[in-house]
């Protein structure tokens, strides 16, 4: 038997902070009615959504962000870094905290991720305008949790999820 | 063919029919966050992974699942088949720690 959380804060997805999911997740339920466990529908749409989200947002990424966007688009850290022109053992500083993102490698990193993500975001119709034109400002801990509910998209994909600015 | 080649087309065959697979509240999930699997990882093992071990847990049938994460490193995870819906993941290994 499966029920519906109203809000389900998922803190395990690799972010150093939770996002919260609206009326989506789901807990299995035993015989007895315990609960089995949660299962997150759509879990590659979910992270590729999270990851075009925080792309379009102004605060700077964190090093265990840019660790989440590439394994969500699914890319070894070697070889991100070698798509990025950068010397692997920077990127390994960035991932692990040891060195900051800066302004330009930052943006390079959001717009290889709207580009590689395309195919996986397009129900969000997101314009690289606004990443190509952002200018960084405030820290992300200081807007989370992020929140995202699952909708209809109307294609042959089913539901996906979108932001709650988004689906406002 | 063996039992694991078995258990594997027995996979498939819930992941393609939509079988949902479902995190066990804690265990599963600090598991994976301890040894830095993030759990789209973990999922894409169990859609594409291929069983590597068959264990009996009292009468409940358990699949460890054999796969790699983004960076190549050998991950495995093991799940519950409940019913034929449901893929319920009860830990995470990394097979190369």
């Amino acid at each position: 038997m499966f029920r519906t959380i109203t809000q389900h804060e998922e803190t395990a997805l690799g972010l150093p902070y939770a996002v919260i999911l609206e009326n989506a997740a789901q807990e299995i339920l035993d015989d007895d009615g315990s609960v089995l466990g949660v299962h997150i529908p759509n879990m590659e749409n979910l992270v590729a959504t999270i990851a075009a989200v925080r792309c379009l947002m102004p605060e700077r990424l964190r090093g265990n962000e840019v660790r989440f966007i590439r394994k969500v688009i699914g890319k070894g850290a070697k070889e991100f870094a070698e798509d990025l022109e950068m010397d692997p053992s920077t990127y390994s500083r960035w991932e692990n905290e040891k060195q900051t993102v800066g302004g330009w490698a930052d943006k390079q990193v959001r717009q290889m991720t709207i580009l590689l993500l395309a195919g996986r975001i397009a129900h969000l119709k997101i314009d690289p305008n606004i990443v190509v034109s952002l200018r960084f400002q405030g820290d992300i801990m200081n807007r989370v949790p992020l929140h995202f509910r699952l909708e209809k998209c109307g294609n042959q994909d089913g539901d996906a999820w979108v932001d709650l600015p988004l689906a406002a | 063919m063996s039992d694991t080649q078995n258990a594997t087309f027995d996979l498939r065959a819930m992941v393609v029919s939509g079988a949902k697979i479902t995190w066990e509240v804690h265990h599963a999930r600090e598991q994976a966050a301890l040894r830095n699997v993030q759990l789209v990882e973990a999922e894409r093992v169990v859609r594409t992974g291929t069983v590597t071990r068959i264990d009996l847990v009292g009468s409940q049938i358990r699949w460890r699942i054999s796969g790699w994460d983004s960076d190549s490193r050998p991950v495995d995870v093991v799940v519950r088949p409940v019913g034929n819906s449901v893929l319920l993941v009860i830990t995470v290994i990394r097979t190369d720690e």
